[in-house]
């Protein structure tokens, strides 16, 4: 943490990890509101629930316009390299003899995959909350629950509740990878922004993602 | 195990309400199943990537 400015290599910059943690409260308030009275906890849940959701709609849609016009879109998407990747490091765990896998950009291939997944679940979750605020009244809009038939709205609402207990086990996952003693190094880098010259140079390709101090 | 919940409407048809909360521990079984795994994994290969 004590390293010098030069040789740091930034990471996460502050608008970036300031969405992350944003986001964290949000997604810890929506499953807190959401299945606590499931589990027995009575309490009026409804009004921060929908209020910690559209704030979590408003963070994606900063989020998209963000890595879609600032950052690198193309870091997040999964390519042949990692495809290649991902090959021989199953070949390797299952002690087939090769090349190693390669290094990756600024996201390995599980990452990527991660967040095409949490992508998906979340924006799901997003578009069916949406219209489930047709269904309360709120000082902004009057309810009407009428655009849709019952049928209808038993699938949004299915769709949100598996959506909701997957985020679960992605969180859990998430969680459990942040905190694993080798992946310290990258979580860190959400709190304060870089990661170390060394672990640049160790655990990514240059050429995949090439930064200035780190080439150096 | 039902997946879904389901309601009678006025006419006594089933109405779909949402997911099953019986689900529930098995989303949160399947978070925990993971770590145990992939913990065992790493135990037993000792790598140090993914």
């Amino acid at each position: 943490v004590g390293a010098r400015k030069t040789d740091r290599v930034v990471r996460h910059h502050l608008p970036d990890r300031l969405y992350h943690w944003i986001m964290a409260a949000a997604v810890l308030t929506l499953l807190g509101t959401g299945f606590l009275p499931i589990l027995g906890w009575k309490f009026e849940w409804v009004t921060a629930h929908w209020i910690a959701g559209l704030m979590l709609a408003a963070l994606v849609a900063c989020h998209i316009v963000r890595a879609t016009v600032w950052l690198d879109f193309w870091s997040m998407v999964v390519g042949y390299d990692d495809l290649r990747s991902g090959w021989l490091a199953v070949g390797q765990a299952l002690g087939r003899k090769g090349p190693p896998p390669l290094k990756p950009g600024k996201y390995s291939l599980l990452q990527k995959l991660y967040h095409f997944a949490i992508t998906a679940v979340v924006l799901a979750l997003v578009a069916t909350g949406i219209l489930m605020l047709l269904k309360i009244d709120t000082p902004l809009w009057r309810r009407n629950p009428y655009w849709f038939s019952d049928h209808a709205w038993g699938v949004i609402y299915a769709i949100h509740d598996l959506c909701a207990m997957s985020v679960i086990t992605l969180l859990i996952a998430h969680v459990y990878f942040a905190l694993r003693p080798e992946k310290l190094w990258m979580s860190r880098s959400m709190i304060i922004g870089w990661i170390s010259n060394a672990d640049y140079r160790s655990h990514h390709d240059p050429a995949r993602w090439p930064q200035q101090q780190g080439g150096e | 195990m039902e997946l879904f919940r389901f309601a009678s409407s006025v006419y006594g048809q089933p109405v779909l309400l949402g997911a099953s909360w019986n689900l529930l521990p098995w989303f949160l079984g399947a978070g925990g199943a993971f770590i145990v795994v992939h913990a065992i994994y790493k135990v037993v290969t000792g790598s140090s990537g993914a």
